[in-house]
């Protein structure tokens, strides 16, 4: 399964927003009523996450 | 409710809050003109009679910059990620309103004596009135105590920084902030 279907639905979501809203943090902060940080932080523990998930599929040296 | 009392920030930032933060420094530095009180210091407050009234518009704004750039340089070195500083700023800034109801205590209930020594002989006359300055200690001390909090809320949302890391990084800006104040305003009022 490909790392992003194995994210949680919310996560999806958030990124499914991000994609619509042109990848602008700003415009993303504005529709969800948080502050810039507040979602640049939610983007990065996605992005955390994403890796974690990838971690056992990257191939060892 | 809890959230906007600790951690406005999830809401506010940047711009907005760095506006409301310089707004809210002002009308409490107009505050310390009343209350004869000096924020003269990252978390201090102190009574010293007839203020210097340059000193009082001049010491938020030093504080609140002295905490500012070493959690702005903590921030990028020890945050994966990428930090801003109108956020880090703008945070900080609305981190201090809690000290504007500090200070109109201050203004309200503190008695007007100006130096040790009046203390000292204000004693003598009156000894109630140690109880009313310890009154006075206790109950500003749960402003600066949440002011604190909002200042720490501030740097973990602007800086995406937690855990221990975050902890100890606060407690050594904190600490830098209050020396270089401190410093700072000796050299120029003193």
């Amino acid at each position: 399964m490909p790392p992003l279907a194995r994210l949680e639905p919310n996560d999806r979501l958030f990124i499914t927003d991000f994609v619509k809203s042109s990848g602008s943090l700003k415009l993303m902060a504005e529709k969800m009523k948080l502050s810039y940080p507040t979602v640049r932080n939610m983007l990065d523990e996605i992005i955390n996450r994403l890796n974690e998930i990838e971690k056992p599929l990257k191939p060892s040296k | 409710m809890k959230t906007w009392l600790f951690n406005p920030f999830k809401f506010i930032a940047g711009g907005k809050a760095l506006l409301l933060g310089i707004i809210g420094m002002l009308i409490t530095a107009g505050a310390c003109y009343f209350g004869k009180v000096h924020l003269d210091g990252a978390i201090d407050m102190h009574q010293s009679g007839q203020p210097n009234f340059i000193a009082l518009w001049v010491e938020p704004l030093l504080d609140w910059l002295c905490l500012v750039i070493p959690l702005y340089l903590f921030g990028r070195y020890f945050s994966v990620s990428s930090v801003r500083f109108i956020d880090v700023a703008g945070t900080l800034a609305l981190a201090r309103y809690p000290l504007f109801f500090a200070v109109m205590l201050t203004v309200f209930f503190l008695p007007d004596i100006k130096t040790p020594t009046e203390v000292i002989n204000a004693l003598q006359t009156n000894p109630a009135l140690i109880v009313k300055l310890a009154l006075m200690g206790l109950a500003v001390l749960p402003f600066i105590i949440w002011t604190i909090a909002l200042m720490y809320n501030a740097y973990a949302v602007s800086c995406n920084i937690k855990g221990q890391k975050a902890v100890a990084t606060f407690i050594i800006a904190l600490f830098l902030a209050e020396v270089i104040s401190k410093l700072t305003l000796v050299h120029l009022f003193n």
